[in-house]
């Protein structure tokens, strides 16, 4: 295990716990529409896509526990709300809207696939031998929502209106995924996660307006001021502690057990 | 379960929108190695090609390891067999895919292409290559252009660890915590207790 400074440690583990966060409560989140989606295919191939967003974040758990020492269920379901770094827009309930599913989905896949790339570019190998496989199985994720949000977006004059108020509703909580995390700087500077968040935003904003404008609709964004704390410095919605109590039930009974 | 789906309202009785030609049938074939055959899988419905590859790719592509899907709409299917009757109507010269049952029951697999001019002619082509009719129990051909298929880097199976989505890993995994919670010697413990609450 190649050595990771000290003093970055607790900064590194807590930007592989924001993306470990965001893939638990958006695979939680999907899966919650298993049995529920709108096709029977469909239904199969969003639970098959939520059980990726789980294997992911056991990864990036797993590579967390393995620098700070706790097991990936400690991570995933030992912690407390304020612990957790996610960003809103996973928390948040679609009301199982389909619209709503999709519109997250899209903000969060594109987001993740750029996120994903600067992991497999970290000069700690065991995150860009991790992250490169999951870069690979990620662009999977972006096919599939690119296809459903032009496919409504462009489909009936009823799926076009219900796609566009997703897009009303979840795009204004988007920008918060890029909320800078405490103490990220000296891991950018010590190429621990390359590139740069400035960067990173002008790329996803372009991917994310270049395929509404092929479905033909549009998003209001705007980015906080990076005063306001939000998921990523542990300040989130009512909605993840209710979720958390949930999937955290069968671990509390018994915190130790493998399951 | 989540105690958010108590609340959701389930719709029944007709649609509001008539689904009537929304969807059409495809048939679908995985390659489960480089340079195999494609094997048939299975049926599903699907909007177009663009939406049958992608509900192919985490349905029948996840049954196991796999790196290419073929899918081909129902109707461009003709055989020997009832089902998929073949068309007679002459027209340009296509390349067929030929598919091959070899008994009632199997799937069939692909084989050879063939040149023709109509799916009747490509079968024609197809049964003078196969002459042993007892070497194989129905054919079906497809014009090559109307198979929609993954492309050569597209990731199907994924690169990480998906065991628990087969049966086989999942009783692997039950059988090492079997295994170890039986070396663990908390079997006895766990006997003694469970015998005090049920006398």
């Amino acid at each position: 295990m190649p050595d990771l400074p000290e003093h970055l440690k607790k900064p590194f583990v807590n930007m592989l716990l924001a993306a470990a966060d965001d893939k638990l409560f958006l695979g939680h989140r999907n899966s919650e529409w298993t049995g529920l989606g709108p096709i029977l295919e469909e239904d199969i191939a969003f639970s098959s896509l939520a059980q990726d967003d789980m294997a992911h974040a056991s990864a990036l758990y797993e590579l967390a526990g393995s620098i700070d020492g706790r097991t990936p269920d400690e991570l995933a379901f030992g912690r407390t709300a304020e612990q957790y770094r996610c960003a809103a827009i996973v928390e948040v309930p679609d009301e199982f809207d389909w619209a709503t599913a999709i519109a997250r989905r899209f903000f969060c896949n594109h987001f993740d696939l750029l996120r994903l790339t600067r992991f497999s570019q970290s000069a700690y190998k065991p995150l860009s031998d991790l992250a490169r496989r999951l870069v690979a199985e990620q662009q999977v994720h972006v096919t599939h929502v690119d296809d459903w949000v032009i496919r409504l977006g462009t489909g009936t004059p009823e799926s076009h209106k219900r796609m566009q108020q997703a897009m009303d509703a979840i795009g204004p909580l988007a920008p918060e995924l890029f909320e800078p995390l405490d103490d990220l700087k000296p891991l950018v500077d010590a190429g621990l996660y390359p590139g740069s968040d400035f960067t990173m935003y002008d790329e996803w904003t372009a991917t994310v307006e270049h395929v509404l404008g092929q479905a033909h609709l549009t998003v209001q964004m705007e980015v906080g001021s990076p005063d306001d704390r939000g998921g990523r410095r542990g300040v989130h919605t009512q909605y993840l502690a209710p979720m958390l109590d949930e999937m955290c039930e069968v671990y509390r009974l018994e915190p130790k057990a493998a399951w | 379960m989540s105690k958010l789906r108590e609340k959701v309202d389930l719709v029944t009785g007709d649609l509001e929108s008539p689904p009537e030609e929304d969807l059409k049938g495809y048939v679908i074939f995985t390659q489960l190695k480089m340079g195999q055959p494609h094997l048939y899988a299975g049926y599903l419905d699907a909007a177009d090609d663009d939406m049958a590859l992608i509900f192919a790719r985490e349905h029948y592509g996840q049954d196991q390891e796999c790196v290419g899907i073929w899918a081909v709409p129902v109707e461009a299917v003709s055989g020997t067999d009832a089902a998929h009757p073949a068309s007679h109507d002459i027209g340009g010269v296509e390349m067929y895919q030929v598919f091959i049952q070899a008994r009632r029951g199997a799937g069939h697999v692909s084989a050879e292409t063939v040149q023709a001019r109509s799916p009747a002619e490509a079968i024609e082509d197809a049964q003078r290559i196969h002459t042993d009719p007892s070497k194989y129990y129905s054919l079906w051909v497809v014009p090559q252009h109307l198979i929609a298929s993954t492309g050569p880097g597209d990731v199907i199976w994924r690169y990480s660890d998906q065991s628990y989505r087969l049966a086989r890993g999942y009783s692997k995994e039950v059988r090492e915590k079997w295994t170890k919670f039986r070396d663990e010697g908390s079997l006895n413990e766990y006997e003694k207790d469970d015998l005090k609450e049920a006398f």
